[in-house]
């Protein structure tokens, strides 16, 4: 302990790249006592050179899960997920790229970009695999589960269907929105579809009629929508709130005031919080249940866009105007990925030592 | 209060001069389809593999051809903000990634005369054909 004192005394910081060595190891709290968890060091991932304004991440694969990033670059990305490590770029978009997704086991992903297309790639290689023309600026893109059907929406107020076995066929068309469309998704198994748009509606759609089902109208334009499958739960951001709604019947849950205007949020797989953040630069943790704010973290230098959980739930990512990602810790203190947890204790010492080689490596780099 | 837990390494970043996708990760080994792998190859797919490999060289040499065919041509670079610029192409890599180019002339009238290394900034240009994805139904319009 006396060795580390020393070592934090002689080393200088910075906030985005090292925090301060842990005194008292999250185990000894209290038992059952919420505490508010004001530090933690955030994996920034750089690359992006413009805001970042959508991310995805996939399912639980035999290689791990994936995170793609949307970017005004034009260049969305493929991460890692647990670590946030660079796997790839996905190039050939001439535009800004709204939306990106991924399927369920990252083998494809798809992008919706400004230049009036929306794209197929394989994620595994990397290649386009297809080059969906459309009439305007594309928002929003989503595969059904087992990815043969592509959804987008855009500028052009209209949802697409295209059956990617078949894509020189023309795409089935849904219209009535009479706005810009920014967020479209399948949902109860693929038989319905759920849009945003800037004509502050919510619609819910049969898939098989093409018909309007439910249409949910809001005082102010959407920010963000989330479908969480298991339950059935939406997820909604518009002002200052964070509202949940049962996806099939559209009816309200409930609904949760955050301090500034939210701009995206998540709700953990095992639904037991929920993170948001948007125009103060800051990440928000919630509790469902009791709706308390539990955690709040500065970290970026700009508006937070868009803000996920990883599909095991362990971490969440947010996107922000700074052009970076980060990749947040639910339970901090916890040993997973790239955070390594540190007990005071013999069998820690070598840890100790390489942490500590790490740091000083690093800022000798610098 | 919960303390914060320090990280062992900061996620790795882009590597500036390829896309990515390294194809020697267990996942591209395992999922890409491609039949050129010695290991992977057997007898039954031997013919499709000779074609897909006369294929892949059929357009190797193509790309080759376009961008030699392209040397000391004027092109034309669209950047941000509406910028335009005209170049003589010197060369480009092979993700169409990077690229040498001289004797710049913006719309200004300035003009740089030395070779300057384009990375990553042109919104789009003409001129350069782009490699398309493999694809065998193709290699029938080709001499």
């Amino acid at each position: 302990q006396q060795q580390l004192t020393a070592i934090q005394r002689n080393i200088t910081y910075k906030a985005s790249l090292i925090s301060c060595f842990p005194s008292t190891p999250a185990n000894r709290l209290p038992a059952g006592r919420r505490t508010m968890a004001m530090r933690q060091t955030p994996l920034t991932c750089s690359g992006h050179t413009r805001p970042v304004v959508d991310l995805a991440f996939s399912g639980i694969t035999p290689y791990g899960y994936f995170l793609i990033s949307a970017c005004k670059d034009g260049k969305p990305m493929l991460r890692q997920g647990d670590t946030g490590d660079w796997i790839g770029t996905f190039l050939g978009h001439k535009g800004a790229v709204w939306g990106a997704t991924l399927n369920t086991d990252a083998t494809k992903a798809a992008t919706a970009a400004a230049d009036f297309t929306a794209k197929v790639w394989d994620a595994v290689s990397g290649d386009e695999v297809l080059s969906l023309a459309h009439k305007h600026i594309v928002k929003t893109v989503s595969f059904t589960q087992d990815s043969n059907c592509l959804l987008t929406g855009g500028n052009d107020k209209l949802l697409r269907i295209y059956d990617l076995s078949s894509p020189e066929a023309a795409p089935q068309e849904i219209s009535g929105h009479t706005s810009a469309i920014k967020k479209a998704l399948w949902c109860n198994n693929d038989q319905q579809i759920l849009s945003a748009a800037d004509d502050k509606t919510i619609r819910l759609w049969d898939r098989s009629s093409m018909q309007e089902v439910k249409t949910l109208t809001f005082d102010t334009s959407v920010s963000s929508m989330e479908y969480v499958a298991d339950g059935q739960i939406l997820v909604i951001t518009y002002g200052k709130t964070i509202a949940f709604y049962n996806a099939l019947s559209l009816e309200m849950i409930k609904t949760v005031e955050a301090p500034a205007p939210i701009n995206s949020a998540s709700l953990h797989p095992e639904k037991d919080f929920f993170v948001a953040g948007g125009d103060d630069f800051k990440l928000y943790k919630f509790d469902y249940s009791t709706k308390e704010e539990l955690e709040s973290y500065k970290g970026h230098f700009g508006p937070v866009h868009c803000v996920r959980f990883s599909p095991d739930g362990e971490l969440y990512a947010s996107g922000s105007e700074d052009g970076t990602l980060r990749l947040w810790q639910t339970a901090v203190g916890k040993t997973y990925g790239l955070w390594k947890c540190v007990l005071p204790g013999k069998s820690n010492s070598e840890l100790m030592t390489r942490v500590t080689v790490t740091l000083m490596t690093v800022m000798l780099n610098e | 209060m919960a303390t914060p837990v320090p990280v062992l390494r900061l996620p790795k970043g882009p590597d500036p001069n390829s896309r990515g996708f390294d194809p020697n990760s267990p996942r591209f080994i395992a999922l890409c389809r491609t039949s050129i792998s010695s290991s992977a190859a057997s007898d039954t797919d031997s013919e499709q593999l000779q074609k897909e490999q006369h294929a892949r060289s059929v357009l190797r040499e193509g790309f080759l051809r376009c961008l030699l065919s392209m040397t000391n041509k004027k092109v034309q670079f669209q950047m941000y903000e509406n910028v335009k610029v005209e170049a003589t192409f010197g060369a480009s890599d092979i993700d169409v990634l990077n690229f040498q180019s001289g004797n710049f002339l913006g719309s200004g009238g300035g003009c740089w005369a030395y070779s300057y290394l384009i990375r990553r900034s042109p919104v789009s240009f003409s001129g350069l054909m782009q490699p398309r994805p493999l694809n065998l139904n193709s290699l029938k319009h080709l001499n």
